[in-house]
């Protein structure tokens, strides 16, 4: 499974609210209310223990966090040390 | 005279009429067009014949128009219920049902969750306004009427009801219930007004200060951003949802907006100071810092008050039920080695006492339950005479005529100084995680629904930062293949997301008291060793 399934599933477990809910890489986390500072903070931790990646506090920004696209491209950003 | 809640607005508008009342990321509302909008909301509200006596849902973000919306709503002479627009549509629909409104604000994304849900809560809905002017209404079914903001703008506004009187209900707050249902406080005009009112002139808010809004709107936290404002004739700045929980930009926003008057929750400023870079920003425009909900650590507490050099510090105390009810000033600087912060001496109008175990009023040095008293206390829990009439007592000094006080089930220690009271703990099962208040009997009412669990218990576990952790475990239903996973994820659906516990184990039996209770203490360390165990291999 690529990053970007893996955090839709943990996305669709742990932070969509309501069965039957739809989520794609590229629908707005933040519009739909997903991410608030529990949720950043989950999200965070998934990171951390699945993909192996710390995300810098400067980095914890709106736009990286906008979409699972913007996320998976974070990741990748700072696995290369960008 | 003020007495009814809408005034406030009302007031600052004849005199400020130009001045910016409130705004968000979008849209900024000057006092005249709040009032314009809201006296047409009105207009919409009275065709749906929802005057005194109704409630209006407002199931809404947090936005410039939605504080319009409630304006409207008090202008009409009925009450508000804000709803978390973040929480399960079951949850939401469930305080809808339970309030029994009849017009509802909200947005189509969320109406369209609210109906696929639970169609039957929505059954007496008879009129639903689209705040987000979205160019092609939902369909949602069994409700006659769809109304749109840009719509709405356009009908005749309507001249406020007059013969409405103090003791009306304003807006109805649900908190979390012990028997697994919300419950809903019953806030008066005059019970917001005695808070707001003391609030301005406490802080001295005048028309240039810029008031941060950061609690939702279904946090009672917001009462004093949204009223305290409007009603001095200064500006509200409603914190975006993009914004609030990313550290380094909520603290870049304070700066940019100027914001001279911050009110929040301890762990959201503790958040700040931790990830926040706040050394990068300027903050000599804030002048006063509020903190409400939850024990503030002092050691985090200095660090932040040298964060904020020009700002005073105050540390307000009071359960929904009576609002604000005690204050205190944090000295500048701190006094070393001052580890029990005292959440301070009862507001104008209002009396704080706390009883000890055998009846009396408690010296100072002693301990008891915190009681009070005065205009600040609610009507009650909407709809639940029997739970009104366990937290409404009457004063055990006072038995000649009838004077209702509010039991807080919050324990006390008297002190012998300026501050008041010292928090000690709460009577019950409730516990506070980030400024919320959780019934641990609601966790486990939805963990029992879960249809895979037999037997369930959760259990807090107290954190520096954030108050507690929610952490459980449950037994499975023999025969059933199950994970924590699955559960938590049940959980999502039934709890707001503070409620759901971070950590659940799966266990073949509880730990049981020899009288076949759940063993709590032995619980609690159990699940202590396995968070503990997850985080270390993490």
């Amino acid at each position: 499974m690529t990053l970007s399934d893996q955090l839709l599933s943990f996305i669709r477990t742990n932070l969509l609210r309501d069965e039957g809910a739809q989520l794609t890489p590229d629908d707005s986390l933040l519009d739909r209310g997903l991410i608030d500072s529990i949720g950043l903070i989950q999200i965070m931790a998934f990171l951390d223990t699945q993909a192996g990646v710390q995300i810098p506090d400067h980095a914890v920004t709106p736009d990286n966090f906008e979409t699972v696209r913007a996320i998976v491209a974070l990741v990748e950003q700072v696995r290369s040390g960008g | 005279m003020r007495y009814l809640l809408w005034q406030l607005a009302a007031e600052s508008t004849e005199r400020t009429p130009d001045a910016v009342a409130v705004s968000d990321l979008g849209e900024v509302l000057a006092y005249g067009a709040l009032d314009r909008a809201a006296a047409s909301l009105a207009g919409w509200l009275a065709m749906h014949g929802t005057g005194r006596g109704e409630r209006v849902g407002l199931l809404a973000p947090k936005a410039a128009r939605n504080v319009a919306a409630m304006h409207g709503v008090l202008r009409a002479g009925a009450a508000y219920v804000p709803v978390d627009p973040a929480a399960p549509a079951v949850r939401a629909g469930l305080i809808l049902g339970n309030a029994g409104v009849r017009t509802l604000i909200t947005t189509s994304r969320l109406a369209t969750a609210l109906w696929d849900v639970n169609p039957a809560a929505l059954q007496t809905v008879r009129a639903v306004l689209l705040v987000d002017d979205p160019p092609a209404p939902p369909e949602l079914p069994g409700t006659p009427e769809v109304c749109t903001w840009r719509e709405m703008l356009t009908l005749a506004p309507v001249e406020a009801v007059k013969q409405a009187v103090e003791t009306d209900p304003a807006y109805i707050l649900y908190t979390s219930g012990s028997t697994g249902t919300p419950k809903g406080v019953v806030i008066s005009h005059r019970n917001a007004l005695t808070f707001v009112e003391w609030g301005i002139a406490t802080v001295g808010v005048g028309p240039s200060d810029r008031l941060s809004g950061h609690a939702p709107f279904h946090f009672d936290l917001s009462t004093f951003d949204l009223y305290a404002a409007l009603g001095a004739g200064a500006s509200v700045h409603l914190v975006p949802d993009r914004v609030a929980p990313f550290a380094v930009e909520l603290a870049r926003w304070i700066h940019t907006q100027r914001i001279t008057v911050w009110y929040s929750v301890p762990s959201a400023l503790i958040r700040l100071l931790r990830q926040g870079q706040l050394e990068r920003f300027d903050y000599t425009a804030l002048r006063t810092v509020l903190f409400a909900g939850e024990v503030f650590p002092v050691k985090y507490l200095r660090d932040v008050m040298e964060r904020f050099p020009s700002a005073a510090f105050y540390n307000w105390y009071g359960p929904t039920e009576t609002n604000v009810c005690t204050s205190y000033r944090v000295p500048r600087p701190l006094p070393s080695g001052n580890t029990d912060l005292p959440i301070g001496r009862a507001c104008a109008n209002i009396e704080a006492f706390a009883l000890t175990h055998d009846g009396r009023v408690a010296r100072p040095g002693e301990e008891g339950e915190l009681l009070v008293r005065g205009p600040c206390v609610m009507l009650g829990y909407w709809a639940l005479p029997e739970r009104t009439a366990e937290s409404l007592d009457q004063h055990p000094l006072h038995r000649d005529y009838a004077d209702p006080v509010y039991r807080t089930g919050d324990m006390v220690r008297v002190r012998d100084d300026e501050g008041g009271f010292t928090f000690l703990g709460r009577r019950d099962h409730m516990v506070k995680t980030r400024g919320y208040r959780v019934e641990l009997g609601e966790i486990e009412h939805v963990l029992h629904e879960c249809p895979a669990v037999r037997a369930a218990a959760v259990v807090a576990l107290p954190d520096p930062v954030i108050g507690a952790r929610i952490v459980g475990a449950y037994v499975p239903e023999p025969d059933v293949t199950t994970s924590p996973s699955d559960v938590l994820a049940f959980c999502g659906t039934r709890l707001p997301r503070y409620a759901v516990p971070e950590h659940l184990t799966q266990l073949d039996e509880l730990p049981a008291t020899s009288t076949g209770k759940v063993d709590r203490p032995t619980l609690g360390r159990l699940l202590t060793t396995a968070v503990n165990l997850q985080e270390s291999q993490s």
